[in-house]
């Protein structure tokens, strides 16, 4: 296909074009609308009647053995979570694309990141990729496929609704080679989550155990500038990417300070031991200080942590940002 | 003249059910179906190809007893389900088993296959009560049934009226096939039999989509025998239509 000028959606339209899946199903509400239409063009979209028929549908693809995804947006999430915790016990691959939008309730269409809590929460949380610019899409969706597949998991890409609509110039050349998975593996007679005995359901919970703690070590993370710097930005999706300019000019004034974005949500890298020897992080957010409550969770009590947090679908102002930070050193 | 003898096998266990003890209650129909869509299968050939999707309920371990490839789906999810599996696996047999409550509990999914003529079919066993719940109210459950959920017995002003599953499918439906049958009397499973194998012949070769009503026995909570039990379906089938539907 080589280099598209097209927003989000359109990239992550042709990057699941690209990586084979078969049919989406799903229900075109905005702002998830715009991806459903490139894939109608493309002939992969089918309609479903509601979101959980459309993670039914998803979820019976993976069985089948087939590559697929459903996507959502804000609160349409919860309406799958069922369907991703039925995947992870019957240990089958379920992709999911999610739209981070401003809520509770409807909220607006305006970029937010209350999702993090929801989607990282549980014992066996899916694995959770997001994307901090429109040219990482096609790159990070094949990262995201493949991982759920090796492992046999859920695995969502998290992106922001500033980053979907967002437009570029992006190379789509990608080529994951699709897993053998479900009934085509032809390696289990039946899928089921169903464990009357107790011994069996422990014996299962303990082989899932042991799963997540090798993908515990397949977390990543981008460190920008953070060899010598004496403060960090923690911040994923389009904050990470405001927060990336924010560190530029603030270098350029002469403050030591670098950005640490995990590029994986769950598992999460572990960062305790490169902040150690820092004087502050700065989390800056699109949330209720979700993300802040995390690292704060990971770090050492002497390090201290100050949140710059927007809300209602307001992006982090470059600006802003660079004065909140000047304050505080 | 000694007269010769000859004998033939006439019934048999059925090949595809496993050797493991089922744990239905007596005079349960789920017993009675299982066997009846394992010979099914058996008889046209499909074991290697068969998918069965169980709904939550009673029957969810349905895979434990029919030697093919099985699913246990959510709760109302097992139509969605089978839909998907069918969209990857194109020349798969794939069926549903679930009962009322299961497939009521997201109609969504049953009028979306209804929609795109999904090539599935749906074996719809209902014994007008939540059989896994101990006897909750299911949406099927006829009018002045007493249940757990409904002690005083399923009123109009109370609860609402029964929903006729299969007529709201037919009416969804613009290929396809659909049916009602019961499982209250040899005869009787005899006509189901037929009709689910019509319905497997619709999605393999025919039309598409197919759904079976069978109106079953639950003895236990209906607090009856099961011979009782089976004329109390008798009886209330005296208001549903059987047969299949034009």
């Amino acid at each position: 296909m080589g280099v598209i000028y097209g927003k989000g959606a359109e990239i992550i339209g042709e990057s699941l074009f690209q990586l084979g899946v078969h049919s989406v199903y799903g229900i075109p509400y905005p702002p998830v609308s715009e991806l459903h239409e490139y894939l109608a063009k493309k002939g992969i979209f089918r309609p479903a009647t509601s979101v959980r028929e459309m993670a039914a549908l998803s979820l019976g693809l993976s069985l089948g053995g087939e590559r697929t995804c459903m996507v959502t947006a804000g609160t349409g999430i919860y309406g799958c979570m069922e369907s991703i915790s039925y995947a992870t016990s019957y240990e089958i691959p379920l992709l999911v694309i999610h739209i981070g939008k401003s809520i509770p309730g409807f909220g607006n269409p305006y970029p937010y990141q209350g999702d993090l809590d929801a989607l990282r929460g549980g014992d066996f949380p899916p694995a959770v990729f997001s994307p901090a610019s429109v040219e990482e899409i096609p790159v990070l969706m094949a990262k995201t496929a493949e991982m759920g597949e090796r492992f046999s998991v859920p695995a969502v890409f998290y992106i922001d609704s500033a980053l979907f609509n967002m437009t570029g110039s992006v190379e789509v050349e990608i080529g994951s080679p699709k897993g053998e998975f479900g009934f085509r593996k032809g390696d289990r007679r039946y899928y089921t989550s169903v464990y009357l005995d107790v011994t069996a359901m422990k014996k299962q919970t303990a082989s899932l155990i042991e799963k997540y703690k090798k993908i515990d070590q397949e977390a990543l993370c981008e460190l920008y500038m953070m060899e010598d710097a004496e403060y960090a930005i923690c911040a994923y999706g389009i904050s990470a990417y405001v927060a990336k300019k924010a560190a530029d000019d603030l270098r350029l004034s002469g403050k030591k300070v670098g950005v640490l974005r995990p590029v994986t949500l769950s598992p999460f890298c572990s960062i305790g031991k490169e902040m150690k020897k820092l004087k502050k992080v700065f989390v800056v957010e699109m949330s209720n200080m979700q993300l802040a409550r995390f690292i704060r969770g990971q770090l050492d009590a002497k390090v201290k942590i100050e949140s710059y947090a927007t809300h209602g679908g307001l992006l982090p102002e470059r600006n802003d940002v660079i004065q909140f930070i000047k304050r505080l050193i | 003249m000694e007269i010769e003898r000859k004998t033939e096998k006439a019934y048999g266990y059925p090949g595809l059910l496993t050797d493991r003890k089922e744990h239905f209650c007596p005079g349960c129909s789920h017993g009675i179906l299982s066997k009846v869509i394992a010979e099914v299968i058996a008889g046209m050939g499909f074991q290697e190809r068969a998918v069965g999707v169980y709904g939550a309920g009673c029957a969810t371990i349905m895979y434990e007893y029919i030697d093919i490839k099985g699913v246990a789906a959510p709760p109302g999810s097992a139509v969605g389900i089978a839909a998907g599996i069918k969209d990857a696996m194109k020349n798969a047999l794939v069926f549903v088993y679930a009962g009322d409550s299961d497939i009521m509990s997201d109609l969504s999914a049953v009028l979306g296959a209804a929609m795109r003529n999904d090539r599935i079919t749906i074996i719809c066993e209902n014994n007008f009560n939540m059989g896994i719940s101990g006897g909750a109210m299911s949406p099927t459950t006829p009018l002045g049934i007493s249940t757990t959920t409904s002690p005083s017995g399923r009123s109009f002003a109370g609860q609402g009226s029964p929903l006729a599953v299969s007529e709201l499918v037919r009416g969804a439906q613009r290929a396809g096939y659909c049916a009602r049958g019961s499982s209250h009397s040899p005869g009787a499973v005899k006509k189901v039999k037929a009709m689910i194998k019509k319905a497997f012949m619709e999605q393999m070769f025919g039309s598409g989509m197919g759904f079976v009503e069978i109106a079953g026995m639950c003895p236990t909570n209906l607090n009856l025998p099961p011979v009782e039990a089976a004329m109390k379906i008798k009886e209330i089938l005296e208001d549903l239509p059987t047969g299949e539907m034009k």
